[in-house]
């Protein structure tokens, strides 16, 4: 009864803040002079209204949702990692580079699981300074990561302009096309959808297997109590260098996606962000990875939907999306902690009634 | 062009480019003295660029900088509400924040500014300079033109020294954060120390956001601030809370920075990106060593080392 | 005429009841006990005199008027000192920066804040070093050093809870002399206590509460020790008698210790299958230290640490292993506050086949092993799937003993166990440990609390700066010894 009243409220609580949420950018929608209703169905239209579009946010979906199945993985054992950014980068330029250094000699499904390979292991390697630092010396991996993806970017643009420059391209830097054996073929819908988005199905699959595990509750335990998880035979080190590994190599293999199946070359703007959105998209889907899918298919509508707004009313600028993007995680935090503190509170007034019953029925044991 | 002289254009353009860093920075010290942190600094410095660049059209260099400054303590609140009235998650909502804020700034750019129609600059910082004092080498020149935003972020270093150290206010900043219970019983309230740090660092994060277009440029663009703000976070660390060390920090990054600038206008002998991503790796390298000794010393000082204490012993006994 | 008082004053959080109808008056010039067990509402009584709490219903006087604290700032302003359990300083400050957090003026003013203090210091005779930081006094410094702010501030009425909790009987005899000095200059004092001794040592009058309610209130010259039990627990279990035990091999040996953090003291201690050994010591001599290094959760400085001839010193895992159990300290670091309490309770079955195959979890069966957990040690409320933080404090002690003695572990260290519990339930933990020893478990008892400790331990060691101060069968235990050792004079035995 009490549990399910707590529920109540607390949803009513969400569903608050998220009105608030929606408000809020009305007001933004409506201050350019646009009317709410051409937006609302602007914004339908570009996210889901037609095939073309419908894939287009599932392929902007596809990378966020895996990067954000590794993200919360760390997560779990408390490691805050916004990295995914130059891991995704790094990761693409490893696929890429094997890619174009074998060339023509490798066969189609051997070329696409060096490529993947390749990605898994370039996103991993430079997740590893990050555990390691943190660690050995405890930085902060919030900090690290930040950092170490303006380097990753720097490097991009590096091999971009010398190593990896497509030497027939004259204008802006990108790689040579990947050869044929390297190319992750489309799936047949309208719009653009690589075999990619598969594998992804396939890996939120197994992590809802690992969610079940015995290893899964240890970096639970970790990330609560990390002397109890070494209790159990989790220590510090290879809970977090362990958890880190996995969400790079999540990036990584995001990194080499973009490259294999949407652009099929290497170009600058490959990671496109992802860093926060990665672990915005884990924290929306609450770490359980059917959630994450959800709520990186949201969190991209939103995105490919603020193209159809600004198509729709011809003033909103599509920037309307990271706004949006922003005002929904706000929301779902308050909200969490709304349900969490609820949660806290139910339970603490039952104990309290709890113990007053217990000790009227011992009283009345004594007196009898 | 001789060594002192590249060595003072050098150090001209690091102290040219450290106001934002240090203003930032500052902000963010009150917050992590509260045992806050603010990963949400980029878009409010952002949203204080716009800002500043918007109000600078409107009434002058003046009125732009309090705009950003408005619109910056604005976001603070919002921090500060959401992680110590709504008690949500202070990553979470840094992020959350940072997303409105890099969104709005770009909305209101392109909004304000529908594409094709020329991009205005707007008036900037009123020229300074000072006599005498460029006679001193190497630093001199810099020093002389560093401009009225430099000199008005050292001005805020000392008073934020001195308001950390030497007042109430200050003392009380630092308990919040190192022991909220002792906080309580000490008659401290908590929560509204929490929201008035979270408001500073949002106000100063807004202030550094407007210097960056103020400065010179006089025009916003996306993304302008360039991880200043993530910066500052490092930095802060790096001077473990301190205005001095943070200005020492702010210092060194953009002594790398400047050297990153001059090389893509002259051949230094090492591929540009690598000067680009220097001031980034300079900052990792010294987190990293820093960090270190913090940890060394932490695990010296708490032989018995805890983990971190739950909401669980508030309840004891007080029924 | 009163100085303060609480007339009929009740308390509600959420549904449940903490006060109810209290009435409470404090005279000036006296020192009044407050007594109870846990749980019935002392704690939440003191915080409405500070401050802290406003009441329900009721009213609070302040020399016979009627008054309102909004917050603790109100009472501070109205001469209410306040000296808490878990001490209001912050230990990375001075006394005196302590003292400036609480001054009406806007700057710091250090050397001001100096000569207030010294002064009040001086006056009262309390003897703290003003300008060394808070975490380098020891615990019954800080204790004065906290008097000297409240009276600082003004006071002329203290609160004081449950102060010697941590201290040594030397130490709280000196404050006990301390606060009724105060007294006799007019002050009024309040003495949350639960030990009955220290009622009579200095206390004129006493309230006792009971699940909320005044049971007894009365001059402690009018009341026999028997009037104040009944009326704090109404009648208590009596104990059970010991079951005679031979004691078996050695089972946990620390061999030539230096305690992580304490230089100097090395330790030899054996504790063999079935037998108690309890740990003495003033708060800050190593309690936490030791029992961490005979769990195997930290690193001794020099040494080895063996279960049944493993070592297992700084190796949790293999503590774990060679069955050892570990109730620390801070309970709350051995629980998984924001999970469910089936992840916690499985914690130490996770290699039991019924709760895991092939690589997986089986939460129904854990689950099924939680509520029979739960149900055993009475852990309230029932509900398997609360996250742990939401449980009391008593209930998550009974969880954790509960689960780390289920299944006669080969050693079990226990860091105040029966902390925090009401009267009940600490003799059922203390009768669970008996029952854990008779199973043959070695157990190595830290306890703050010297009767526990009479009352369990077949053996029993002082700790004084990290090393062993004292050691004797408990046969020889005496009290006077016991203090010595642990003010860490010389033991002349």
């Amino acid at each position: 009864m009490r549990r399910s009243s707590v529920r109540v409220r607390t949803l009513s609580t969400a569903a608050v803040y998220v009105v608030l949420g929606f408000v809020v950018v009305a007001a933004l929608v409506v201050s350019t002079g646009a009317g709410l209703g051409d937006a609302l169905s602007g914004w339908f239209v570009g996210a889901f209204g037609n095939g073309y579009n419908l894939v287009q946010t599932l392929s902007n979906a596809t990378p966020l949702a895996l990067v954000a199945v590794g993200v919360a993985i760390a997560l779990r054992a408390n490691v805050i990692t916004v990295g995914a950014e130059g891991q995704m980068i790094v990761g693409a330029i490893f696929a890429t580079g094997v890619s174009l250094w074998l060339g023509d000699s490798v066969a189609l499904p051997i070329g696409l699981l060096l490529g993947a390979l390749a990605g898994i292991v370039g996103g991993a390697l430079w997740a590893l300074p990050a555990a390691l630092a943190k660690v050995r010396w405890n930085v902060n991996e919030i900090l690290f990561t930040l950092l170490a993806n303006y380097i990753a970017t720097y490097q991009l643009v590096f091999l971009l302009r010398t190593v990896l420059r497509d030497p027939t391209s004259a204008g802006s830097p990108q790689s040579a096309e990947l050869p044929g054996a390297f190319v992750l073929f489309q799936l047949p819908l309208p719009g653009r959808l690589h075999f990619g988005a598969v594998i992804v199905v396939v890996i939120v699959a197994a992590a809802v297997w690992w969610n079940a595990s015995r290893s899964a509750f240890l970096v639970d335990v970790y990330g609560q109590r990390p002397i109890l998880a070494a209790r159990l035979g989790l220590t510090p080190a290879r809970a977090v260098i362990g958890t880190m590994l996995v969400s790079g190599a999540a990036a990584g293999l995001a990194g080499w996606m973009q490259v294999a199946g949407v652009t099929q070359r290497l170009e600058p703007d490959v990671s496109g962000g992802i860093g926060f959105a990665g672990l915005a998209v884990a924290v929306l889907g609450r770490g359980n990875p059917v959630g994450i899918v959800i709520a990186a298919i949201v969190y991209a509508s939103l995105g490919t939907g603020a193209s159809g707004v600004q198509i729709a009313t011809g003033t909103v600028p599509t920037s309307i999306g990271t706004v949006s993007q922003g005002v929904l995680l706000l929301a779902a935090a308050l909200a969490l902690s709304a349900d969490k503190l609820a949660a806290r509170s139910a339970a603490r007034s039952a104990a309290r009634s709890g113990v007053r019953s217990g000790a009227e029925q011992r009283a009345k044991e004594v007196s009898a | 062009m001789s060594t002192l002289d590249f060595l003072a254009v050098l150090v001209a353009g690091a102290i040219g480019l450290c106001a934002p860093i240090i203003v930032a920075g500052l902000g963010e010290i009150f917050l992590e003295r509260t045992g806050g942190f603010n990963v949400g600094i980029e878009g409010i410095m952002l949203m204080g660029a716009v800002g500043g660049v918007l109000g600078s059209h409107v009434a002058g260099v003046w009125f732009g900088v309090l705009l950003g400054i408005l619109i910056g303590a604005v976001f603070g609140l919002l921090l500060g509400v959401a992680t110590a009235v709504g008690h949500a998650d202070v990553i979470i909502v840094g992020i959350a924040i940072g997303l409105i804020g890099t969104g709005l700034s770009i909305f209101l750019y392109q909004a304000l500014n529908p594409a094709g129609s020329t991009n205005a600059r707007v008036e900037t910082q009123p020229a300074l300079h000072l006599p005498l004092i460029d006679q001193v080498p190497v630093i001199g020149p810099g020093l002389a033109d560093a401009g009225i935003f430099f000199y008005l972020s050292l001005a805020l270093v000392v008073l934020s020294w001195w308001v950390l150290r030497g007042t109430r206010f200050g003392l009380r900043l630092r308990v919040v954060g190192d022991d909220e219970q002792v906080a309580m019983t000490r008659g401290i309230a908590v929560r509204r120390y929490r929201i008035v740090a979270a408001v500073i660092a949002g106000a100063f994060a807004g202030l550094g956001g407007a210097f960056v277009p103020l400065s010179s440029i006089g025009t916003f663009s996306p993304g302008i601030t360039g991880g200043s703000g993530f910066i500052a976070l490092a930095v802060v660390i790096i001077a473990r809370r301190t205005p001095f060390g943070l200005l020492a920090g702010a210092v060194l990054f953009s002594f790398f920075n400047s050297l990153a600038l001059l090389g893509q206008t002259q051949n230094l002998g090492l591929p540009v990106e690598l000067l680009q991503a220097l001031p980034y790796i300079v900052t990792l390298v010294v987190l990293c060593v820093v960090s270190r000794h913090l940890w060394a010393r932490a695990r010296r000082g708490h032989t018995h080392p805890r983990a971190p204490a739950t909401g669980t012993t508030e309840i004891e006994g007080s029924l | 005429m009163p100085t303060i008082s609480l007339l009929g004053v009740s308390k509600f959080f959420g549904g449940a009841q903490a006060l109810d109808g209290v009435d409470l008056v404090l005279e000036p010039g006296t020192v009044h006990a407050l007594v109870g067990e846990n749980g019935a509402g002392k704690s939440t009584a003191l915080k409405v005199l500070a401050g802290l709490e406003q009441p329900s219903s009721g009213r609070l006087t302040l020399d016979g008027v009627a008054v309102a604290f909004s917050g603790r700032r109100a009472s501070i302003d109205h001469g209410v000192g306040l000296v808490p359990q878990q001490l209001s300083l912050n230990p990375e400050m001075t006394l005196v920066e302590n003292f400036v957090l609480t001054r009406p003026a806007l700057l710091a003013h250090r050397r001001e804040a100096q000569r207030i203090l010294e002064r009040v210091a001086a006056d009262a005779g309390l003897a703290v070093p003003l300008r060394t930081p808070v975490r380098q006094l020891a615990l019954a410094q800080r204790q004065l050093g906290e008097l000297a702010i409240a009276l600082a501030q003004g006071a002329r009425i203290l609160l004081l809870d449950e102060p010697t909790s941590a201290l040594g009987p030397y130490e709280s005899d000196a404050l006990f002399e301390k606060i009724a000095q105060l007294a006799a200059d007019g002050v009024a004092a309040l003495l949350i206590t639960h030990r009955i001794a220290e009622v009579r040592s200095v206390a004129r009058d006493v309230t006792v509460l009971s699940h909320g309610r005044v049971t007894l209130s009365a001059r402690v010259a009018d009341v026999t020790d028997d009037d104040l039990v009944t009326a704090m627990v109404g009648q208590i279990p009596a104990p059970e008698a010991a079951v005679p035990f031979v004691h078996g091999a050695d089972v946990l040996v620390l061999d030539d210790v230096v305690l992580p953090g304490f230089g100097g003291g090395r330790i030899d201690l054996t504790v063999r299958s079935g037998e108690i050994v309890g740990v003495l010591g003033v708060a800050g001599n190593g309690q936490g230290a030791l029992a961490d290094t005979a769990a195997g959760v930290t690193a001794p400085g020099h040494g080895r640490v063996l279960v049944n001839g493993v070592e297992v010193a700084g190796r949790p895992q293999r503590a774990d292993r060679a069955g050892v159990a570990y109730v620390p300290e801070v309970r709350a670091d051995f629980l998984l506050p924001d999970l469910p309490l089936t992840h916690s309770a499985v914690l130490r079955r996770l290699r039991d086949a019924r709760f895991t195959r092939a690589g997986l979890m089986r939460w129904k069966a854990v689950r099924v092993f939680t509520d029979e957990l739960l149900e055993r040690h009475d852990v309230r409320p029932r509900n398997a799937s609360l996250a742990a933080s939401s449980l009391s404090g008593g209930n998550q002690q009974k969880f954790l003993v509960g689960r780390e003695l289920d299944g006669a572990p080969a050693v079990a260290v226990l860091h105040g166990p029966t902390q925090g519990l009401d009267l009940y339930a600490a003799s059922a933990i203390r009768s669970e440990i008996r029952s854990a020893a008779a199973q043959g478990t070695a157990v190595l008892l830290v306890s703050a609390d010297i009767d526990e400790v009479r009352d369990l331990a077949d053996r029993v060691v002082v700790l004084s700066k990290g090393g062993l101060a004292d050691e004797f069968e408990v046969g020889d235990f005496d009290v006077q010894r016991v203090g010595r050792a642990m003010a860490g004079l010389a033991t002349g035995a």
